[in-house]
């Protein structure tokens, strides 16, 4: 890298560190900090004092899938290449400028590095280690494998690029990922048909021969013997070495597609988007010319979610995979629990973590919000309008992953009878926009009371950053139980669960949500009008 | 110089620039003109070695940038339209690090310059979030300028600037141009184009509707002290699909 971007990436650290001490003068930007801090420190605690740890010969098989599924995933769907897409500052100064387009990628892989020497320290806390040596070695395990991972999808990500024009390297990527799909359903139908046998079926020679390739950037992460350690590492460095020239090499045959994508986002015009939108769609619904004006935000809100890429395809998906799991109940019924199982998981963790990826609300407007200001609306019902928007989609989602697990559940005999009847599912659907729309309004709540906090939710690599996102999921889970307060009070007078009284509960939750967020919404929106939005960021 | 020969670039299998050509000599400031979407930003792109030509050559003091696009970049500088800088840099920090970029080792000169001159260099601790437009386009300029480039290309440097700006930034232009910089820029406020640039080249549709001098072109259009709009709405009104 030249001395001009060492200059570069200095001067940014300092400068942001010293930004950050200042705008921790501000007791609210202090106490999101302390949290960041306090939740490192407690992790650290965990760490010194050892737990029974895994076997790591036994877990290097189901590590090695892992890895095998992630490398699948990215060659499928992955988006990594954006990852090296400049910034509009990077466009302004370094394209123009006497810079070797290597230094430049250096530059952005740097950035990259920042990511996963914070994930490796993060890691080495959480993983229990013997003593000080043992966590040296673990972490730099850790970050060999994470650096691999990371340009990996990078890597990816640049070849399905430059598959995309070009017709035979299309026809290759395709095969790659029937092969790989049928791979994945190869394996999938393993496991479901012997869920028990899971570590054997790993275990088997031919699949040890598969995985192989995929335990080189593991090893050095999981093994615990110092001299299995050293044998362990230079393979794995020796990948590293080959993924950081392939990054490179796909770089530059990528040239051209990267710079236009940087160019795109620099311009802010419709191509800064064309990565993730589709253009030229017409909307879902038209919007009416005359009606209330909250109304077409929360229809501009939605459109932003309905125009993604990919989403036709994601339906599709979710409707073949609700065919699957209700044909695979008839045939095996615990095949299917499982899968039921495991998408009532992800109900939970969408419920708890969707809010800090779906931001199709007032988050995203943030920064128009002079703008919007402008309008002829009062506070709350501009934030009503947003706050329902993000909560629409988050219901939607959650609603999708809900009747794959119902339909993967109702025919297992070990799941409660009375949840597997219809009124449970129909109780959970009346639950969950009541639901959503509370961890929504607490998400938004922090964007009006806490503009730093938005801003600071997508960056990465600061305790105060670390901090906001803990107190945001934290704040969810506070929310949520808030909410279920009254049907946990009532539950113990309900013995026999019944399909009415479910669907009861389900619908008081909701009535005593959309309450509690109104009387928030009503309060927010004079806090909205009130925001100084700029002076709080340039802090 | 600034040489641009049968310069061709497409995005997505639309044309954006179609045999291009044109030369801009040393001291001559020449006004890229055309309505949006003529291409003027897609050929300054180019010519400052941010785009690839798909096909034909541009030169920068005789070099070809495709041949050798670092000894093309040091000789060159480019403002981009609402110029985008480094959050975290202050002014100063900015001013040294593009001098850093170029080699330039005393940079103490144009600080001084920027204090002197310009409204910007009271700031030279303020991030780019603090300052107004009129001095982050100061700011740029005195960026673009600081390796005394002997091609400077700008891109739309008068939009939205208020009077005092206007005049500062045509100051600096002029005074580039007069210590032989080869300037193009693009604007669409004709009149400051009038007064600042010798010749002009009016794209329409990427390519090359008319290049000369305003009264040249003027004259061949029987539009002699008529103002520069007339001529280019008169330009364009020709052979319009």
């Amino acid at each position: 890298m030249s001395d001009a971007l060492a200059y570069l990436v200095a001067r940014t650290v300092v400068n942001a560190a010293r930004q950050m001490v200042r705008r921790l003068r501000q007791p609210r930007y202090l106490v999101t900090a302390v949290a960041g801090i306090g939740w490192l420190a407690f992790l650290g605690r965990a760490g010194l004092h050892p737990v029974h740890a895994a076997d790591p010969a036994a877990a290097l098989p189901a590590a090695a899938l892992g890895v095998l599924v992630f490398v699948a995933w990215g060659w499928l769907f992955g988006t990594g290449a954006r990852v090296l897409a400049f910034s509009p500052a990077e466009v302004t100064w370094l394209l123009p400028a006497p810079l070797a387009r290597a230094g430049l990628v250096n530059l952005k892989l740097l950035r990259v590095q920042a990511l996963v020497l914070l994930n490796s320290v993060l890691w080495v806390l959480l993983l229990p280690s013997a003593d000080l040596a043992a966590s040296l070695r673990r972490m730099v395990g850790i970050w060999c494998f994470l650096s691999i991972l990371a340009l990996h999808r990078i890597g990816a990500g640049l070849t399905r690029s430059r598959a995309a024009g070009s017709r035979w390297l299309r026809l290759v990527g395709a095969a790659v990922a029937g092969a790989l799909v049928g791979l994945a359903l190869l394996m999938a139908s393993g496991m479901v048909t012997a869920p028990e046998q899971a570590e054997a079926w790993l275990a088997a020679p031919r699949m040890r021969v598969l995985l192989w390739p995929f335990t080189i950037p593991v090893r050095p992460a999981i093994t615990v013997d110092a001299a299995a350690w050293w044998t362990a590492l230079p393979p794995a460095l020796l990948l590293l070495v080959l993924h950081f020239l392939w990054v490179h090499r796909a770089e530059r045959a990528h040239e051209d597609e990267s710079t236009l994508q940087s160019l795109a986002r620099l311009d802010g015009s419709p191509g800064a988007a064309a990565a993730t939108l589709r253009q030229g769609t017409a909307p879902i619904v038209r919007l009416s010319p005359t009606g209330s004006p909250a109304l077409a935000i929360a229809w501009k809100n939605a459109a932003a979610v309905a125009r993604r890429r990919g989403l036709a395809g994601a339906v599709l998906l979710w409707l073949v995979l609700c065919v699957v799991v209700e044909l695979l109940a008839r045939l095996d019924a615990t095949a299917a629990a499982y899968i039921g199982a495991f998408a009532a998981t992800w109900v939970g963790f969408v419920l708890l973590t969707g809010p800090q990826f779906i931001r199709n609300d007032l988050r995203h407007d943030l920064p128009h919000l002079p703008a919007l200001r402008a309008l002829p609306l009062r506070g709350h019902t501009l934030l009503a309008a947003e706050v329902a928007s993000s909560a629409i989609t988050l219901t939607a989602l959650t609603a999708a992953l809900t009747l794959v697990a119902y339909l993967g559940l109702r025919m297992s005999s070990d799941v409660p009878a009375w949840l597997r009847q219809w009124p449970a599912l129909a109780g959970v659907l009346l639950a969950l926009p009541g639901f959503s729309l509370m961890v929504m309004v607490v998400q938004n709540a922090g964007a009006v009371l806490f503009p730093e906090w938005t801003h600071l939710a997508g960056r990465t690599g600061s305790a105060a950053a670390l901090g906001t996102n803990l107190l945001g999921v934290l704040m969810t889970m506070l929310g949520g139980a808030i909410l279920l307060l009254p049907a946990l009070v009532l539950l113990p007078y309900v013995p026999e669960p019944s399909g009415l009284a479910i669907v009861a509960t389900g619908l008081m939750i909701s009535i005593v949500a959309l309450a509690e967020c109104w009387l928030l919404v009503r309060w927010l929106g004079g806090r909205l009008e009130r925001l100084e939005l700029w002076e709080d960021l340039r802090t | 110089m600034i040489e641009a020969k049968a310069l061709t670039r497409r995005y997505a299998g639309r044309v954006a620039v179609r045999d291009l050509s044109f030369t801009v000599q040393p001291g001559e400031i020449v006004g890229l003109l055309g309505p949006n979407g003529a291409g003027k930003t897609t050929t300054l792109r180019m010519l400052a070695g941010v785009l690839r030509p798909e096909s034909g050559t541009a030169r920068i003091a005789g070099i070809d940038i495709l041949a050798d696009g670092l000894a093309a970049k040091r000789r060159l500088a480019f403002v981009a339209d609402e110029p985008r800088f480094f959050d975290y840099l202050t002014v100063e920090e900015h001013v040294r690090f593009v001098a850093r970029m170029h080699g330039v080792r005393d940079v103490a000169p144009h600080l001084e310059h920027l204090v002197e001159h310009t409204t910007v260099g009271a700031r030279l601790a303020a991030f780019p979030s603090e300052l107004s437009r009129g001095m982050r386009q100061e700011l740029a300029l005195a960026c673009a300028l600081v390796h005394e480039p002997a091609a400077l290309m700008l891109d739309e440097p008068l939009t939205g600037l208020d009077p005092i700006a206007i005049r500062r930034t045509k100051d600096v232009v002029r005074a580039a141009a007069a210590r032989g910089t080869a300037i193009l820029l693009s604007s669409h406020l004709l009149h400051l184009v009038t007064e600042l640039c010798e010749r002009i080249v009016l794209l329409r549709q990427g390519e090359s509707v008319a290049q000369g001098t305003i009264a040249d072109l003027a004259r061949a259009r029987a539009l002699e002290g008529r103002s520069l709009e007339e001529l280019f709405v008169s330009l364009l009104a020709d052979d319009t699909p």
